[in-house]
């Protein structure tokens, strides 16, 4: 391996908002190279400010876009800025994170050494020129990664993906260490729901439901989808032991969380996408030792299966939602709820860290900068 | 000496399930006085492998069983190399063009308002993006009134007669446009065609060098029908050809799913039958038979009341035997036998060993090994098996061996012979009928098996379970035989449907299960519940068991599930399931596993049961475990893992009667006696002596 190799990273989204597995796989990647020229380039986006200072190591760049990242013009627009800077840098490695950013590969003068393509989004929700610029990166791309494998095996299905090295990575936090000692007496007797809130999506209308409203629940969240001025108003005046509390951004949630008896987790399954949910909370909270109330999501139940860590729910329906609640609050502040947090230490332990994820990536990636 | 000419034209290689079958037939049939005599597929190398050196084998076939034909032209082709980075290089220029300024030109047409707005303060940016825009919204402008006016003056009657002059146009074009709207359906039929041709010239070609004569005998282990149809081509135009008799293997299920579903499948079979009626009634000279492998498939060929079918042994590598393997060393280790495809479950196996790491992995009681090469074809259509080799490669190798090459024979059989368990994840709905010639190895070896049950091969040693489980009950105590605890079964309707009289119970598919709650005595080590169907159960009909173990706080403790079907005359049907410390109370539901139609059982007993000699618990299972469902695999294993010195000598016993059954000489000799005796059929002239 060659010394000093340039590492450049392309996000989908600006860092610091969602997406923790950007700068931990930058970091990770940086510290096993020893890089020292690392740069990510990020889109803008109004309201989420630059967030620089949270990344030592790395120099992050914003790019600016005249049109909304989020619109087809726009997306253009910053793939092309970002094919002249990446022509201009000449990195040695260059990842992609998501199917948003792939198609710069096609613009591109010169193939960089190494390409690594960090997908954790179903190409199936892209549009039809997204499947087509995903279908021929044979060649291209040295390491396909997912953080989920039924999203990697739909994915294969659709755009075949052949002779291309392929890891998963699951979307575990940096830190955490699985909670820590007895913790019945610390925690509020309270569950949290932190996340998106959106009608299609989830299911914010759980919420006002009269067999949810006797648990003490505690919302967060941006609201967002069609509906959003309804269900805002809707929230707003819950009644009962449920209470909407406004958005918080990920690190204030971060920090809160540990009080919270468990977290919600559950996505509406509306697409593959959904269906093969890898929520990044989900992990937090397990990182956090607050055992998760899941949505049997298929790698939710292979986990909480698996360790014992937190609470399936039998289907998404409304009756096994509050049949899983009342569960959970049923065994709080008995033995079998500090049994739940130890399993997820034990969980943590065994393979849910940051560290142990990536390392499953460095067999392919030792060969791959062995060649460069 | 006579000629025992196998035919089979998937054998590409020396190596495979395939080849060794072949190997073993030839074998025996050399040692039953035959001149044995191999027509195998075009790409056959014997220099590259162990094929007997004596042997008379030709490699004529152009196409295998699956329709696919020579895989090393298909990669060495300079046109087809030029076609594909052309088709590559189109692809490419096309995805890009979907992300160039032109794109990002037609897309911001979309957006002029958001355009202007947030190019406020770049002038010159708006003025010459606004100088290329503009003549461009005036021309689309123009273009779309243009359309509107037109659209509106041809809804009328102009409308309608240029749309019939436009289907007149169309007509007069059918005998092209006609095949160009189908060209899928008719591509597929002429590549049947194609195939069909291909196997008839191939036999030709065969048998031109082979002269076939009076005692000879030609064995077709694997083939489709198109196969057979080409088959049937070559027999017409050769008269030669009736001097030898010929036996054709299905080992293929022609019917989905099981006996339930099969009338609503019988007007899709018609092609299928009617190939078959060609064969039997266009060939009168011929002595054709016809076979299968399993029971089950021989039933479902039989259904088509054709030509008789009648059901032959599985050879197996002679060398395998009960008493071949060495004593079982720690760790354990847990074998996959076949290549990584997800009808054998491969996908499974990440999962599985993540989910034993900790408690047996780690420990050192068990390791594994996974025969992993992957089957031909495109990445699309086995993406999950491609997946779970991606997971199992990043794991530690001492503990998960990966054999990422096709195995030879001497390979395979030290594979076997390293093996102590063996996972055989199958299809559930594949597998129903289908044989497994891995399965008849590890049960010839004694080995013990995990398997999906209500297949055909939990179904080869259920019964030996039933027996194993009733003579288990004298180990135990009755505790506190209580009526309500056998007579109190709820429907849906939460009514009492225990019938007094039978001691029987009927239940129908998932929304009407007969389900019972009760309260689990603190001193209970197993839950026993054991029926026999009713006579009258349908074929292919299985029973559900589900249990669900509750602690005293309403929350589940235990999730238990068990299919179980007919277990012969003699045999109950029994269940135990093992009492979770915590438990305090139950919900056992009852239900038709597949299907909705009602069984019936008679002679219920449910009672707990208590160790009468202190200790552990005895397993509750022999020979190998079967489960309901993939989230079940990991708790059969480790059921064999904890028991397997039980499960070892259970399922050495068992070798014991199953050996000599699936033997290459049992099957050659069933050959010769059908070439002398050929199975009546059902219409004269099916089967014709020569």
């Amino acid at each position: 391996m060659r010394a000093d190799l340039r590492i450049v990273a392309v996000s989908d989204v600006p860092l610091g908002y969602g997406s923790p597995q950007i700068p931990a796989f930058v970091g990770s990647l940086k510290k096993l190279t020893g890089s020292t020229t690392c740069v990510v380039l990020e889109p803008d986006r109004i309201g989420q400010p630059v967030q620089h200072g949270q990344f030592s190591g790395m120099t992050v760049r914003r790019i600016f876009t005249t049109m909304n990242v989020y619109t087809p013009p726009g997306r253009i627009e910053y793939l092309l800025s970002a094919v002249a800077e990446i022509d201009r840098l000449k990195p040695d490695i260059l990842v992609l994170f998501c199917t948003f950013t792939l198609p710069l590969l096609y613009r591109l003068r010169q193939k960089p050494g190494i390409v690594i393509y960090y997908n954790y989004e179903s190409v199936a929700n892209y549009p039809p020129a997204d499947r087509l610029a995903n279908k021929w990166i044979e060649g291209m791309v040295d390491l396909l990664i997912y953080p989920e494998e039924n999203r990697a095996a739909r994915d294969m299905e659709y755009c075949g993906f052949r002779d291309i090295p392929l890891g998963v990575v699951y979307n575990c936090p940096e830190t955490g260490g699985g909670g820590t000692g007895s913790v019945r007496a610390q925690r509020v007797r309270r569950i949290l729901y932190a996340g998106t809130i959106d009608r299609q999506r989830t299911f914010p209308d759980y919420f006002a439901d009269p067999r949810i409203a006797k648990f003490p629940i505690d919302i967060f969240g941006r609201i967002s989808g069609a509906e959003k001025d309804d269900l805002e108003r809707k929230l707003k005046t819950l009644v009962g032991n449920v209470r909407f509390r406004g958005f918080l951004d990920g690190q204030a949630i971060a920090r809160i969380r540990s009080s919270y008896l468990y977290s919600i987790i559950m996505w509406n399954p509306v697409d593959d996408q959904h269906f093969f949910a890898c929520p990044n909370k989900f992990f937090e909270a397990i990182a956090d030792g607050v055992p998760p109330i899941a949505a049997p999501h298929p790698q939710c139940r292979m986990i909480i299966d698996r360790y014992g860590c937190g609470i399936l729910m039998d289907d998404w329906s409304l009756d096994s939602f509050a049949r899983a609640l009342g569960k959970a609050l049923t065994i709080a502040g008995t033995p079998a709820y500090d049994e739940l947090v130890e399993n997820c230490r034990n969980a943590v332990a065994s393979e849910l860290t940051w560290d142990h994820q990536f390392a499953k990536l460095l067999p392919h990636l030792e060969r791959l900068l062995a060649a460069v | 000496m006579p000629k025992f000419v196998l035919i089979d034209h998937s054998i590409r290689n020396t190596g495979g399930h395939y080849f060794e079958y072949a190997t073993h037939v030839l074998r025996s049939a050399e040692n039953a006085g035959f001149t044995p005599v191999a027509g195998v597929h075009s790409e056959f190398d014997r220099s590259k492998g162990t094929a007997d050196p004596h042997w008379e084998i030709h490699p004529v076939y152009s196409f295998d069983i699956w329709g696919f034909g020579s895989v090393t032209r298909r990669k060495k082709g300079f046109g087809a190399r030029i076609l594909a980075k052309a088709r590559i290089w189109y692809a490419r220029k096309k995805a890009s063009a979907h992300f160039s300024r032109r794109e990002y030109f037609i897309e911001v047409k979309k957006q002029p308002v958001e355009f202007l707005r947030n190019n406020a303060f770049r002038i010159g940016r708006v003025i010459g993006w606004g100088l290329l825009l503009s003549p461009l919204f005036y021309l689309i402008e123009l273009g779309r009134k243009s359309v509107e006016l037109v659209k509106t003056v041809f809804r009328g009657y102009p409308g309608n007669v240029l749309r019939s002059l436009w289907e007149l146009i169309i007509s007069v074009f059918f005998p092209v446009a006609f095949p160009l709207r189908n060209r899928r359906d008719i591509g597929g039929w002429l590549a049947n065609v194609r195939r069909r041709r291909a196997f008839a010239a191939s036999t030709r070609a065969l048998f031109r060098k082979v002269r076939l004569e009076k005692g000879d005998l030609v064995f077709i282990p694997t083939l489709s029908v198109i196969d057979m149809m080409g088959l049937h081509d070559f027999l017409k135009r050769d008269p030669d050809s009736s001097a030898a008799t010929w036996h054709l293997l299905f080992r293929r299920d022609i019917y989905r799913g099981r006996e339930p579903d099969f009338a609503a499948q019988d007007e899709q079979l018609q092609a299928v039958r009617l190939a078959f009626h060609q064969l039997a009634d266009g060939l009168p000279g011929h002595t054709i038979c016809f076979y299968t492998d399993t029971d089950k498939l021989t039933d479902q060929y039989n259904r088509l009341n054709i030509v008789p079918f009648r059901t032959l042994p599985i050879p197996i590598n002679p060398d395998f035997s009960a008493g071949s393997r060495e004593s079982a060393a720690s760790p354990l280790t847990i074998v996959y036998l076949g290549d990584a495809r997800g009808e054998k479950g491969y996908q499974f196996l990440p999962s599985l060993v993540m989910d034993l790491w900790k408690e047996y992995v780690v420990p050192g009681k068990i390791r594994f090994e996974f025969q992993s090469n992957l089957p031909n074809g495109k990445p699309e259509h086995n993406a999950p098996s491609i997946i779970a080799r991606a997971l199992l490669e990043t794991m530690p190798q001492a503990s998960v061996r990966l054999l990422r090459e096709p195995l030879g024979s001497s390979e395979y059989r030290a594979l076997v012979d390293r093996g102590d368990i063996c996972l055989l994840l199958y299809d559930d709905t594949n597998y129903y009928a289908r044989s497994s010639g891995a399965l008849v190895e590890c049960l010839t070896v004694g080995m013990p098996v995990v398997v999906p049950a209500g297949t055909w091969l939990a179904d080869q040693f259920s019964h030996q379970v039933y027996r194993y489980r009733n003579a288990l009950l004298s180990e135990f105590s009755v505790i506190a035989p209580n009526r309500y605890v056998r007579t109190r079964w709820l429907n849906i309707r939460s009514r009492n449907i225990f019938d007094e009289d039978d001691g029987g119970l009927s239940f129908g598919g998932r929304d009407a299960v007969s389900y019972h709650w009760s309260r689990i005595p603190s001193s209970a080590d197993v839950i026993h519940l054991s029926f026999r169907p009713e006579e009258g159960m349908l074929p292919g009909s299985y029973i559900r068991i589900h249990v669900e173990q509750q602690n005293e706080k309403k929350i589940k403790v235990r999730s238990s599930e068990e299919i179980v079907t007919r277990a012969g005359v003699e045999e109950r049907c029994t269940v135990l399931i093992p009492v979770h410390p915590e438990s305090a109370r139950m919900w056992v539901g009852v239900s038709n596993a597949y299907h909705d139609h009602a069984i019936h059982v008679v002679d219920l007993r449910m009672q707990f049961l208590r160790v009468k000699r202190s200790g552990s618990l005895p397993p509750l299972g022999a020979i190998g475990e079967s489960y309901t469902s993939p989230a079940f695999i990991p708790d059969a294993v480790r059921r064999v893992v904890d028991g397997y010195p039980h499960y070892r000598s259970t399922a050495r016993e068992f070798a014991g009667g199953w050996n000599g059954t699936h033997t290459a000489d049992n099957l050659v000799q069933k050959l010769a006696a059908g070439a002398v005796h050929p199975a009546p059929g059902r219409r004269s002239g099916v089967t014709h002596e020569s």
